[in-house]
């Protein structure tokens, strides 16, 4: 049965889908039940520069793959015996 | 702009006297552990790179093993720096403000979740703090803990400043309370 790697693009997309609403709703909870001064504008800067960081570094990672390839599970399964 | 935040509906007369957060010790805890979880996947993969060689050309020259280890290393240290940002705003919106009438505690306990208490200086009975521990002790911080006339039993704050002073400080806003209103605990 052969599977496209995309498909394992759009579950990791979904995946960060997911961690950034959690982000959202935390910045959401910070501006509802905080109140704006230096400190806290720092750190959400901090967090947002953060984020698009590790966002640059995983498009730099993960533009080289094909994603339209596809792989044959049961030859994956028998590559991953060791006898 | 702090009272019109943190007291909607403030009484006539009340003023905020102190806000009180808790230390920066306790997040300096948080930092640690989250750095401790960014950086042991760096250790593992350094120390395979090192000793099983073989692996880590599996890990990392093989097409498939490849891509997952690539999607699964952006998501985790993606959930890494998110969850680190909740947890300093966990920190950063657990509040205590006292008033001259009113103590009130806000604590965010995780997403969606978040506890408001509010207590009369006037049903205030005893106030103790307590320093437990070595770091506790160099650095100041401790426990406040408020027992009151109602079914709610007590209020207690960790990880605060001084705890000794603010003790003090609150005992001396009770009595003012207590002396203004003729000893009347529902004031």
């Amino acid at each position: 049965m052969l599977i496209p790697y995309f498909i394992f693009l759009a579950i990791y997309l979904i995946g960060v889908f997911i961690v950034l609403l959690f982000g959202l709703s935390s910045l959401w909870h910070l501006l509802r039940y905080g109140f704006l001064s230096l400190g806290t504008v720092v750190y959400t800067f901090i967090m947002i520069v953060g984020t698009v960081l590790i966002f640059f570094l995983s498009y730099q990672v993960l533009w080289p793959i094909d994603w339209w390839q596809s792989f044959d599970v049961l030859e994956f399964i028998i590559s991953l015996n060791p006898f | 702009m702090l009272m019109g935040k943190l007291l909607s509906s403030p009484l006539p007369g009340e003023q905020a006297i102190f806000v009180l957060r808790q230390h920066w010790y306790r997040f300096f805890k948080v930092v640690v552990r989250y750095f401790l979880v960014a950086v042991i996947p760096f250790a593992v993969l350094w120390l395979m790179g090192r000793y099983y060689p073989v692996l880590w050309d599996k890990l990392f020259n093989d097409g498939l093993l490849e891509i997952f280890v690539k999607l699964l290393g952006s998501l985790y240290y993606l959930g890494v720096w998110v969850f680190f940002w909740d947890a300093w705003v966990d920190h950063y919106l657990d509040v205590w403000v006292v008033t001259n009438l009113r103590i009130f505690t806000y604590e965010q306990r995780g997403l969606f979740n978040r506890e408001t208490s509010e207590l009369r200086l006037g049903r205030v009975q005893d106030v103790s703090a307590k320093i437990r521990g070595l770091a506790a002790t160099i650095l100041d911080y401790g426990t406040v803990i408020i027992q009151t006339a109602g079914a709610e039993g007590y209020f207690s704050f960790d990880y605060v400043s001084r705890p000794h002073q603010v003790a003090e400080k609150i005992m001396k806003l009770v009595d003012e309370v207590k002396r203004h209103d003729g000893g009347n605990v529902e004031a």
